[in-house]
């Protein structure tokens, strides 16, 4: 950031090129974000989007962190913009009632909350580095360490035989941050798990959910039967296989549902917090 | 009599540490009862009904035990420390589970153990029959345990351990008889009440600790001449609030009559001799502390002259057998802090002693009597059993005159040192105070004892009243004589051998100086007493024995506002009830409505609540989450902006 | 070429230094996690996996035994390989193809060797010469074991290994017996264990993610119901944005500072140089993320929807694991990183835990369902944990963890009772299901009134012993107010504990009770809970003077 600092102001030693570069992407960078939250189109808001992802990927090329510049593109862009889009057209969003915020209450909140946050990150940032006692104004070029402010080009601070910065990950990666890296790939495991589990088709057929509940209201007759039966052998009630789940779940919308998931039913209130408000 | 012998006493005490001899295993006197309740819960089924003599066993021992370290501290006159180990030990604040024993110690011991044992005995015939009979005593050695724990702590903290033990098999003995309607209101009555007065008493901990920098009695009464006045009152008023609870002192005396809803048996041991008293205990435990501030303790002696004066006006005319002494109890009670407060420690503990002897007794009696009754309470549906009940009138007569002030009984002579103290202390308008209420006691249980046991039978024949089985009249004897030569034997005169024995143990008032309200003495004071006894009886008897009293409560001498107001209790619980309730109610709606209608208005301003809900119940995913993400972005700006504001 | 290259690459790489021990902890879990995931993947063939697995591992173990560098100084890791390693397919032979059961033996398993290792570490590594703690970084700084890490560990593994028999049987009355269950628990376990080691901002948000997106997943078990649904949907939305503000200030510091590193961190916010203003905005955005992830209001909103739809095991979990961690982290953070910007944060923090208290005591009260209440309760128990954060001091700092501890196994010891009435109601327990349960279930009930005293405070139990200590050190350090405020949420609290209690004891069904159906996991669960409650009410020296020497921090 500091370095974005500097290139703005033009100094040290930041060539004209790089200045002009770093104009032009941040100008496209802000535009595309306000494109983002104005276009009345989402395709054209995610195209957008993308863009503003490009020209942020661009900002980081002129910051010398082509590693970060690459991924930024590769991850963001490709990946996570694409599955955007296919999102936003499986939805079938060509009406954009989505996006629209019709209450002017909750417009004028998020802009103001936007602003001030803004306002105090600006405030803190240019009372830091534009205030005669910033290390970075003097082009001392120190290397990390605590309460240094690097205030020298990354390819500096990755050291002379990687001028990518790839290398430099890498080993910082397997060394110093081995620890967290490995936590990451259980993170990684676990949201393997979750999308799995979001995505089993078993669970997504039809009477697997509530979709053909008539009456809402309606018991099964023999709910004080099932209860007890089930309760006779609690522990064996239900078969351990994954994969072999009962045959409960194939019977009829409601009734051959299981009683325990009482839930299921759209009785009482659907959402919990409304039992907030039925007692304030 | 001897006129004003030495006032207080200078001795103090030493303080010996030790884990040999008697005191070294006077950590088994709480264990007891405790592996007692433990023994009669698991084995339940195995025993059944010798359950009650596992129990009465246990509180035995627990009595034995109690005699034997009463002897050693009267034989060897000191402040023993048995050191357990460690409760907690956090940073620099310890706490262990040493015992104290002292003087007071000894006397609370031998009391609690005492009248548990008898009870226990008591219960034997009283429970039988019942079909949770075996849990009952388990219950019984285990409240038994929990007040001797609250007796033997080293510390505040044990013994607030104790005093919440307590409180909770106090709560499981009251509601024993769960079925019973009244005991869901009594129960909860009690438990608020009490946590009111815990609340007090730990601010009054967290004082004590920040003040002395320790919990123990020892270390906190060596800082005391360091103590500063304002201090010192603080802590004063706040272990008094915890008192005042336990021992139902005005504001918070509502749940004891209430309590009456429980087995008499516990009624007696409860409320009458046992856990009631732990707030007067507390305090005179605390009496070092207590003299550094005067003012404080002029308090004390006012809320108690008026809760003795309060209750004495409502007992008046209460009709069932067990309000009347429990109201009675709160009345008392206020006699005891109003000692405490005039400076008159010891007379409060004496006070306490033979309290405990002869309002175990009545409460006894109260029982056999109900027992005889099948279950009837009224006392205008009583009269005249005399006749069929006469162990139970003996010792009740005994007990009526103990109560009422008449000497040689025990009730006399502590309660006539309590009002010559507070006198010779200058506490003149509380001194008055006691003197009326000296004879409101006296009326009040003379038409008690009147309606029940003389004139003729107000019951029906459906009624056949019959004297009741041995185990439950034995304590009724024993109680008895307690009550009517106890006072005589322990502390027949101003400092007596009761009181040299306690002095060492409570707090030195001869540093406050007090001086005499007037210039009466003694030999005029004891006889006011004496007379305040008399006139309380007369009165009473002219009215409730001299006059027809056949047609029940009818023949109530006493009419109009006042005595209306007596009946209906002066409408405090009532006022209580619709006060903290409201309250209560109207903070939990703000707060409620504070989360239906602020947070989710962040966002959608209030009047849109309404349509909120319809629309948001359309689908789930359109719940409250954006209010919740709102609310949080709304307190983050803020956090952020405190912080910025904080850092300039 | 290739040879040169890789020797080449072995002459110039750096050797990650992986310092085995100061993790051992979490690798049964993990390694237990992974196995069972292969084992559901293999159906049948459950042998398939077992078999290599316990090859590997009493491989592992006789290694472990044998490289000691003192004879016998890793014999109890290499015993608790070879345990492992054996249980493995003696388990898949004794629970005959059930998955769900094998699952949860294994898990219980690995979560044993995780506590028996962590003893370990702490008897062994940590207090190398004599009992004081030696606080040890490790992996390249991104480990700090001290008091905190050990305090941590004990009582995550100790809630996971309660909760495993709690939600056995519940989980099979739901049908959502899967078997993801068991690895997502151990996952997340394994998340708040390294939560509570964590020494850098980058392992801190990673641990803290590996936990909440497990217990995302978790919260959304029961796909057929919708309060299920919507919990963990909340759960992720808001946990989401939460994360991403805690992100925010995280780079923020790093900025400011130049460092991840929490030590670093800490010795370099003091410094003149470092910008002020950058430090406090990232210093604020992440006590909004941790007041999220502890539930401190106004942060606390998701809590009561996210409580009360999840399976009750997970919430139980959520409650006891999630609270422990997440204070541990927020501990670490203040004391090691922030301790020069106390003035900032020590007066929010206060205000914090007074509201968050007074909210959750004050909005219980008006509550019908169970689960919520716990929940609300749950949120005023962060408020009290807060007040030993709020002390900034060792004192304070043991009485938080200590708090924590009792507070989960009081949490965890009534969720239990409130899965074995689910059981009996077959769904969700509102207050007026409690109606008569103190006759038909005096077992239950009773444990129950004892779990809702020690929530409540009152002696001889756990919650008692762990206010007290809150409270001390809260007066200790000057905040006598906010223990006032403390004082006061909890006689509130006491009404609706009592309440939960009194309905038990004193109203009557209207229609005759069926009893509880206790299974042999319940009943084991509840009662071991149960003990722990009154052992730590009655004799809390052991584990007490074990929180006292977590104040020794790895600074």
């Amino acid at each position: 950031m500091e370095l974005l600092a500097q290139a703005a102001e033009g100094a040290g030693g930041a060539n004209l090129a790089e200045v002009v570069l770093f104009w032009v992407f941040s100008v496209l960078a802000v535009g595309a974000a306000i494109a983002v939250i104005t276009l009345r189109n989402i395709v054209h808001g995610a195209l957008m989007l993308v863009l503003n992802l490009l020209a942020i990927a661009g900002l980081y090329l002129t910051l010398e962190s082509s590693f970060l510049g690459i991924v930024q593109v590769l991850v963001y862009a490709g990946a996570i913009m694409v599955l955007f889009l296919f999102v936003i057209m499986l939805l079938g969003v060509d009406n954009d009632d989505l996006l629209k915020e019709t209450r002017v209450a909750t417009r004028f909140a998020a802009a103001l909350g936007g602003a001030l946050l803004v306002a105090a990150l600006l405030f803190a940032f240019v009372g830091t580095y534009t205030s005669p006692s910033s290390l970075c104004g003097q082009g001392t070029g120190v290397v990390a360490g605590a309460g240094e402010v690097l205030c020298v080009g990354l390819a500096e601070a990755y050291g002379p035989d990687d001028r990518s910065g790839v290398a430099f990950l890498g080993l910082r990666l397997f060394t110093r941050f081995v620890w967290p890296f490995q936590l990451a790939a259980l993170l990684l495991t676990v949201a393997t798990i979750g999308a799995v589990i979001l995505a089993r088709r078993r669970d997504l057929e039809p009477e697997d959910l509530d979709v053909g509940v008539a009456d809402p209201d309606a018991l099964p007759p023999s709910d004080a039967e099932l209860l007890r039966a089930d309760a006779d052998a609690p522990g064996e009630a239900g078969t351990d296989v994954p994969g072999e789940e009962p045959a409960r779940l194939g019977a009829s919308p409601l009734a051959g549902s299981d009683p325990t998931e009482r839930g299921e039913r759209p009785t009482g209130h659907d959402r919990p917090s409304d039992a907030d408000r039925g007692e304030g | 009599m001897i006129l004003l012998a030495a006032e207080g006493s200078t001795v103090t005490n030493e303080v010996i540490t030790t884990t040999s001899g008697v005191i070294g295993i006077a950590w088994l006197i709480p264990i007891v009862p405790l592996l007692g309740f433990v023994a009669v819960l698991l084995l339940t089924r195995s025993l059944m009904d010798r359950a009650a003599y596992v129990a009465i066993g246990a509180s035995a021992v627990a009595f034995l035990l109690s005699v034997g370290v009463a002897l050693q501290v009267l034989g060897d006159p000191a402040t023993y420390v048995r050191p357990l180990p460690t409760w907690i030990d956090v940073g620099g604040f310890t706490v262990t589970y040493d015992l104290y024993i002292d003087q007071l110690t000894a006397v609370m011991l031998l009391v609690v153990t005492g009248v548990a044992l008898l009870v226990h005995i008591y219960s034997v015939g009283y429970m039988e029959g019942d079909p949770r009979y075996e849990r009952f005593f388990a219950y019984l050695n285990l409240f038994l345990a929990s007040m001797l724990i609250l007796v033997l702590g080293a510390n505040l903290l044990t013994l607030f351990l104790g005093w919440e033990l307590v409180g909770l098999s106090s709560y499981l003995l009251i509601g024993f008889w769960f079925e019973k309607p009244e005991f869901a209101s009594a129960a909860k009555k009690a438990f608020i009440t009490n946590r009111v007065g815990d609340v007090s008493f730990m601010i009054a901990m967290f004082l004590a600790f920040a003040t002395f920098g320790t919990l123990g009695f020892t270390e906190m009464f060596a800082q005391t001449d360091t103590l500063a006045t304002t201090t010192a009152f603080a802590l004063i008023l706040l272990l008094f609030g915890g008192a005042a609870a336990k021992s139902a002192q005005i504001p918070l005396y509502v749940w004891l009559p209430d309590a009456m809803a429980g087995p008499t048996p516990v009624s007696a041991l409860i409320h009458a001799a046992t856990m009631v008293t732990a707030g007067v205990y507390l305090a005179v435990r605390m009496s070092p502390v207590l003299i550094v501030s005067v003012p404080g303790m002029v308090i004390i002696a006012w809320i108690g002259a008026l809760t003795a004066l309060l209750a004495a006006l409502i007992a008046m005319r209460q009709n069932d057998i067990k309000k009347v002494l429990a109201y009675s109890t709160v009345s008392q009670l206020g006699y005891m802090f109003m000692a405490i407060g005039v400076g008159a420690f010891r007379e409060s503990i004496f006070h306490l002693v033979t309290h405990a002897f002869f309002k175990g007794l009545l409460f006894l009696v109260a029982g056999s009597v109900i027992h005889a009754m099948a279950n009837r309470t009224d006392i205008w549906r009583m009269g005249g059993l005399r006749t069929a009940m006469p162990v139970t009138f003996w010792t009740a007569l005994i007990g009526w005159l103990a109560i009422s002030g008449v000497p040689p009984f025990a009730g006399f002579f502590s309660k006539d040192q309590i009002l010559t103290e507070a006198y010779l202390h200058g506490y003149g308008p509380i001194w008055i105070i006691g003197l009326i209420v000296a004879v409101l006691t006296a009326f009040y249980m003379s038409r008690w004892f009147f309606l029940i046991f003389l004139g003729a039978p107000r019951f029906g024949d459906e009624v056949l009243p019959h004297e009741s089985p041995r185990s439950m009249t034995v304590p009724l004897i024993v109680l008895a004589v307690l009550s009517a030569v106890g006072g005589l034997l322990l502390n027949p005169i101003h400092d007596g051998p009761f009181y040299r024995t306690l002095g060492p143990a409570v707090g030195d008032i001869t540093d406050i100086g007090y001086e005499p309200f007037g210039s009466l003495t003694e030999p005029v004071l004891i006889p006011l007493a004496i007379l305040a006894a008399v006139v309380g009886i007369g009165v009473a008897y002219l009215f409730y024995v001299r006059r027809d009293v056949s047609m029940g409560e009818l023949a109530e001498p006493i009419r109009g506002p006042v005595a209306e107001l007596e009946e209906h209790a002066f409408y405090v619980d009532a006022a209580y009830e619709s006060i903290f309730v409201r309250f209560g109610g109207a903070v939990a709606r703000a707060f409620a409505w504070f989360d239906a209608n602020v947070v989710d208005g962040v966002v959608r301003g209030a009047g849109a609540v309404a349509v909120v809900i319809g629309r948001s119940s359309r689908g789930i995913q359109t719940g409250l989450v954006r209010s919740y993400v709102a609310a949080f972005l709304a307190g983050a700006l803020a956090i952020v902006a405190v912080v910025l504001v904080q850092v300039r | 070429m290739l040879a040169t290259f890789l020797a080449q690459t072995a002459a110039t790489t750096p050797i990650p230094d992986v310092a085995w021990s100061s993790f051992a902890p979490e690798l049964p879990p993990t390694i237990t996690a992974l196995v069972l995931l292969l084992v559901a993947v293999a159906r049948r063939r459950q042998l398939l996996v077992a078999v290599p697995t316990a090859l590997l591992a009493v491989a592992a173990g006789v290694w472990l035994i044998a490289s000691g560098e003192t004879p016998g100084a890793l014999v109890v890791p290499g015993a608790v390989a070879i345990v492992l390693g054996i249980l493995a397919p003696a388990l898949v032979v004794a629970t005959r193809g059930r998955t769900s059961l094998l699952a949860a033996w294994a898990a219980a398993a690995s979560l044993v060797a995780a506590l028996v290792l962590t003893v370990w570490q702490y008897l062994t590594v940590l207090t190398p010469d004599g009992p004081t703690l030696v606080p040890q970084l490790a992996m390249a700084d991104a480990i700090a074991n001290d008091g905190i890490a050990v305090f941590t560990r004990l009582v995550v593994y100790l809630s996971a290994l309660l909760v495993i028999p709690l939600g056995y049987g519940y989980l099979q009355d739901r049908r959502i017996n899967r078997a993801e269950v068991e690895p997502l628990l151990l996952l997340a376990v394994v998340g708040m264990a390294a939560l509570g080691s964590a020494n850098d901002l980058i392992t801190l948000f990673i641990a803290l993610e590996l936990l909440s997106l497990a217990l995302y997943v978790l919260a959304g078990l029961a796909r057929r119901d919708r309060r299920s649904q919507e919990a963990s949907l909340k759960y992720f939305v808001t946990g989401s944005v939460a994360s991403a503000i805690l992100l925010f200030g995280m780079a923020l510091i790093y900025v400011a500072t130049g460092t991840v590193t929490l030590p670093e961190i800490g010795a370099a916010v003091g410094l003149v140089t470092t910008p002020r203003f950058v430090a406090a905005i990232g210093l604020a955005l992440i006590t909004v993320g941790i007041g999220f992830k502890v539930a401190l209001a106004p942060f606390h909103l998701w809590t009561p929807d996210v409580y009360q739809g999840a399976p009750t095991n997970v919430t139980a979990f959520m409650a006891a694991g999630t609270k422990a961690a997440g204070f541990a982290a927020a501990l670490r953070l203040y004391l090691v990183a922030f301790p020069d910007l106390e003035a900032l944060w020590v007066p929010v923090l206060a205000v914090l835990a007074a509201l968050t208290m007074l909210y959750g005591a004050f909005l219980a009260v008006v509550q019908h369902d169970v689960k919520r209440i716990l929940a609300y309760s749950a949120i005023s128990h962060a408020g009290f944990a807060t007040i030993g954060l709020v002390a900034n001091s060792d004192a304070g700092l043991s009485a938080t963890l200590w708090y924590l501890l009792t507070y989960a196994v009081s949490t965890l010891t009534a969720f239990g009772c409130v899965i074995v009435l689910e059981r009996r109601r077959r769904g969700e327990v509102t207050l007026a299901d409690l109606r008569g349960v103190g006759r038909s279930a005096p077992a239950i009930a009773g444990i129950l009134a004892f779990a809702l005293l020690s929530l409540a405070g009152i002696p001889i139990t756990a919650g008692y012993v762990g206010k007290l200590v809150v409270f001390e050190a809260g007066i200790e350090a000057g905040f006598t107010w906010l223990v006032l405020v403390g004082v006061l949420a909890s006689v509130v609290a006491a009404f609706f504990y009592l309440r939960i209690a009194g309905m038990m004891f004193l109203e009557d069904s209207p229609e005759p009770v069926e009893g509880p159906y206790p299974s042999f996991g319940l009943s084991v669960g509840v009662t071991v809970s149960a003990a722990l409650v009154l052992y730590l009410g009655i004799q809390p020296e052991l584990l007490l003077r074990l929180a006292t020497d977590a104040g020794v921090l790895a600074r």
